[in-house]
């Protein structure tokens, strides 16, 4: 009997913990109570709770420290400080699947405010035990494990570097193999965020084996997946030539190009980020890329997006046409010119204008052709506004520059730089413009009455008049073309000469 | 005599006609002296011409044959030099065309070819149009996918929930929840895939029913005759016997363990077709987990206080019996039975 009265004491106890643990995880999960339940000391009696010798209580208390931990790096702090942290490390390598996945999912609250929570994180002994629970059975377990080891390494390429020294990365590459998709989705984001630190740690993930197994998962038709995956490869692909070619080794072409049709945003903006790091490394990787048809592909994405969505495809545009004039004539038949000039046009941001500018010089500066091409879309005139835009910053009006010297420099197309030469252009542009228009007329004798029909002429000797200007040495080499009665005629100040002549005649005859 | 005489007589005639001959003669011996230098010397000019023109006509011959034959080996030569001039230009033509088509290939190997060129951007547009027929294409297909996978979600859902609702269908005499007599008088009834609400819940019943219970079936009393329920002759593995023989002799005697077999050849099949890849190693030594490992529970033996012939009998096992194996629970314990030693023991 007395038994009896003894154990009905530590039942109602028991059944009071139960409520009290379920009832504050239940709390956690909406953030008004949150401040409330941190001044009213949960963290202080949370913490024993975790080593009660109930399982169901062990896991709310580390549920709900987990909430609690989430909300704020405050409160992660607080978590850090109350040294819950090694408890829970303790106990991850010894309890039951549930009490492991709301361990995990308390360290990952920890552990992704940032990269000094993170630290003390690993301080606390907690990556072996995290390393084991990889290798667990139980899928949700692998999940959180793989999940906290993802937010750990994602913060700096130190962090990422301790969770691989620990041998995380094999066994994330083993989970990447499991059924469950939300297990791979999560280890091919553990996997990305450890890569995309340093060309090392890239390697090691690429030693595991990983690239074999994340290509093939390429054509899911889970979205979240796609993403995941198309961002590990772009991760892997961009830090050198051969992990690039690791990457392409894998037979993603052409299966991550019908990615950039899918009809999730993310998903496209990814792979276009993938071919993007496939394609700035070597002509051979960008010929590869356009002999699978990732031109049209890249065309289309960028015509069809907008915003920041659009950055990745422009510029794999802009590396494929820099390496050779071939592959820039390939774009330019793709008809890639019309969405880049309404992308410079439209977009408000400069970091996306200043990619529009450099793919555009990259594609004009080639040839004549080229550059005829690119200036046939008028686009020159933006160029030249923007540079010419105090709003704009720095990087774009040098892109800008750059990008109009080099398709000026190559324009030997005279009605459009005759076009050019009647617009109010700065002094730089429009020194190139004419040295370029001189070198033009030199070699074409049909051109130079063109030149003088549509005004042209009187405009550059008008430039050469102007007070201060460095363009008399361009506009003379024009000027020696043509005869010098014709120069005469249309420059401004020969009727004043000639009105001077008169005078000086009229005073000497009177003098007489 | 007379002759003579005759003769003498003349002599001075003859004489005298002598001298008058003479002096005839003499008066015009130059005139013919010169006359005869002139004949001679036309005769001798006649004859010296006649001489010096067959010399001539021999010299001109001679330098006929000469000239013919200079006149020969120039034409030769100059033939020759004609040839050669021809052959050269021949060879001037020939080379030119060698030497065209030689820097054509130069300058396509080495320098640019613009009809590789042109033959490789033409390949790049017809694989680009071919890439953009894909992804239309894989775009569709992910679409319907979607669609699909949210419409199975729902369906799903709806299912759920339908099978959780405890609203009671309409009867006869009192219309249900979901079958208002005003959504029937004003034809608003709500319809689900098709079907109204009620049907959705009796299906749904239905099916839960029928998980749990078998379905029943009325048998008529003919099919009730024990003849008709028992038949006189039975199939046993191809063999057709009277049913007389017993139940246990009409099964082959192992079919137990056939059937166990079979049992593990579908769970290895099943295991096999969620893991199909073979899993690459880890670096790690795995690792297993034991199953109940030792704690405080199982490390004395468990006294029951309720059985009061604890404590009283001698024991009957040996510690080595008693003592648990690292391999308790097997699923095949009449595999194990060679090779496990407690159980050869028969201990059990």
């Amino acid at each position: 009997m007395a038994t009896r009265a003894v154990l009905q004491t530590f039942e109602r106890y028991q059944k009071e913990r139960v409520a009290f643990v379920t009832t504050v995880a239940e709390m956690a999960k909406n953030p008004q109570n949150i401040e409330a339940l941190q001044q009213a000391g949960s963290m202080a009696l949370l913490r024993p709770l975790l080593l009660d010798n109930v399982p169901s209580i062990q896991q709310s208390a580390a549920l709900a420290l987990g909430r609690l931990a989430n909300y704020s790096d405050d409160l992660a702090e607080a978590v850090v400080q109350n040294e819950i942290l090694p408890q829970l490390v303790y106990s991850l390598s010894e309890q039951n699947r549930f009490y492991k996945q709301a361990a995990a999912f308390c360290l990952r609250a920890v552990a992704k405010h940032s990269p000094e929570l993170a630290q003390a994180v690993i301080d606390s002994g907690s990556l072996d035990s995290l390393v084991t629970c990889l290798e667990e059975f139980d899928p949700g377990v692998k999940e959180a494990a793989a999940w906290t080891l993802g937010y750990i390494a994602g913060h700096n390429a130190e962090l990422a570097q301790q969770v691989v020294d620990a041998g995380a990365v094999p066994l994330l590459v083993l989970c990447v193999q499991e059924p469950e998709l939300s297990l791979k989705r999560i280890s091919a984001s553990a996997l990305s965020d450890i890569a995309k630190h340093t060309p090392e740690l890239a390697q090691a993930v690429v030693d595991a084996g990983a690239v074999a197994y994340l290509a093939p998962l390429v054509i899911s038709q889970d979205a979240k997946l796609k993403r995941q995956v198309c961002c590990s490869l772009s991760q892997i692909a961009k830090h050198s030539v051969d992990l690039a070619e690791v990457v392409v080794g894998a037979e993603i072409f052409p299966k991550i190009l019908t990615c950039l049709k899918f009809p999730d945003e993310f998903v496209k903006k990814h792979a276009a980020t993938v071919v993007r790091e496939i394609v700035k490394h070597t002509p051979e990787l960008a010929q590869l890329v356009v002999g699978n048809g990732g031109v049209a592909s890249l065309v289309d994405y960028v015509a069809e997006s907008s915003g920041n969505n659009r950055l990745p495809g422009i510029m794999a545009l802009g590396y494929i046409a820099a390496f050779s004039e071939t592959l820039a004539l390939s774009v330019i038949a793709e008809k890639a010119l019309p969405p880049l000039v309404q992308a410079i046009n439209e977009e408000t941001e400069d970091h996306l204008k200043s990619a529009t500018a450099w793919t555009l010089g990259q594609i004009g500066r080639h040839t004549p052709d080229h550059a005829k091409a690119v200036s046939d879309t008028g686009v020159l005139t933006t160029l030249v506004s923007l540079e010419g835009d105090g709003a704009s910053s720095e990087d774009l009006k040098t892109k800008c520059r750059r990008a109009l010297k080099s398709i000026i420099g190559k324009l030997t197309h005279l009605p459009a730089l005759d076009a050019l030469v009647h617009r109010p252009l700065p002094e730089g542009v429009m020194k190139m413009v004419l040295e370029q228009a001189g070198k033009v007329l030199a070699n074409d004798p049909s051109g130079r009455a063109q030149f003088v029909h549509s005004g042209g002429l009187a405009a550059v000797q008008q430039m050469a008049e102007a007070p201060g200007s460095k363009l008399k040495e361009a506009v003379e080499i024009i000027n020696s073309c043509y005869p010098e009665e014709i120069v005469k005629y249309y420059s401004p100040s020969y009727s004043q000469q000639l009105l001077e002549k008169l005078e000086t005649m009229a005073a000497s005859q009177t003098a007489y | 005599m007379s002759t003579l005489a005759r003769l003498k007589s003349k002599v001075p005639s003859v004489l005298e006609e002598y001298f008058k001959a003479c002096s005839l003669a003499e008066s015009k011996r130059s005139a013919e002296v010169r006359a005869a230098i002139v004949i001679e010397s036309c005769a001798r000019g006649f004859l010296t011409r006649r001489r010096l023109k067959k010399l001539t006509d021999v010299v001109v011959n001679i330098q006929r044959y000469w000239r013919g034959y200079l006149g020969r080996l120039r034409a030769t030569l100059a033939l020759e030099i004609k040839n050669k001039k021809l052959r050269e230009l021949y060879f001037d033509a020939q080379a030119s065309v060698i030497q065209r088509h030689w820097r054509g290939f130069w300058s396509r190997k080495s320098k640019f070819d613009f009809y590789a060129r042109k033959r490789y951007l033409k390949e790049v547009h017809s694989k680009n149009a071919e890439i953009r027929k894909e992804m239309e294409a894989e775009a569709q297909r992910a679409i319907s996918a979607q669609r699909e996978m949210a419409e199975d979600m729902a369906r799903r859902l709806f299912d759920s929930r339908v099978g959780q609702l405890h609203h009671l269908v309409s009867t006869a005499a009192q219309p249900g929840i979901f079958n208002s007599p005003y959504a029937l008088a004003t034809k608003t009834v709500p319809l689900v895939l098709g079907a109204p609400v009620e049907e959705h819940l009796k299906a749904s019943f239905k099916s839960q029913a029928a998980q749990h219970l078998p379905p029943i079936k009325k048998l008529g009393k003919k099919a009730t005759h024990p003849s008709n329920i028992y038949a006189s002759e039975a199939l046993v593995d191809g063999h057709k016997l009277p049913a007389s023989v017993t139940l246990r002799q009409a099964v082959p005697y192992d079919k137990v363990h056939q059937a166990d077999l079979l049992e593990e050849k579908v769970h290895r099949s099943e295991m096999l077709k969620l893991h199909p890849t073979p899993f690459a190693g880890s670096m790690r030594p795995p690792f297993y987990p034991t199953i109940d490992p030792q704690s405080i529970r199982n490390v004395e033996k468990y006294k029951d206080p309720h059985d009061p012939t604890v404590g009283t009998r001698n024991e009957t096992f040996s510690a080595a019996m008693q003592a648990m194996s690292d391999k308790p629970f097997l699923k095949y314990q009449h595999k194990q039975a060679y090779f496990n030693p407690v159980m050869n023991k028969e201990s059990y």
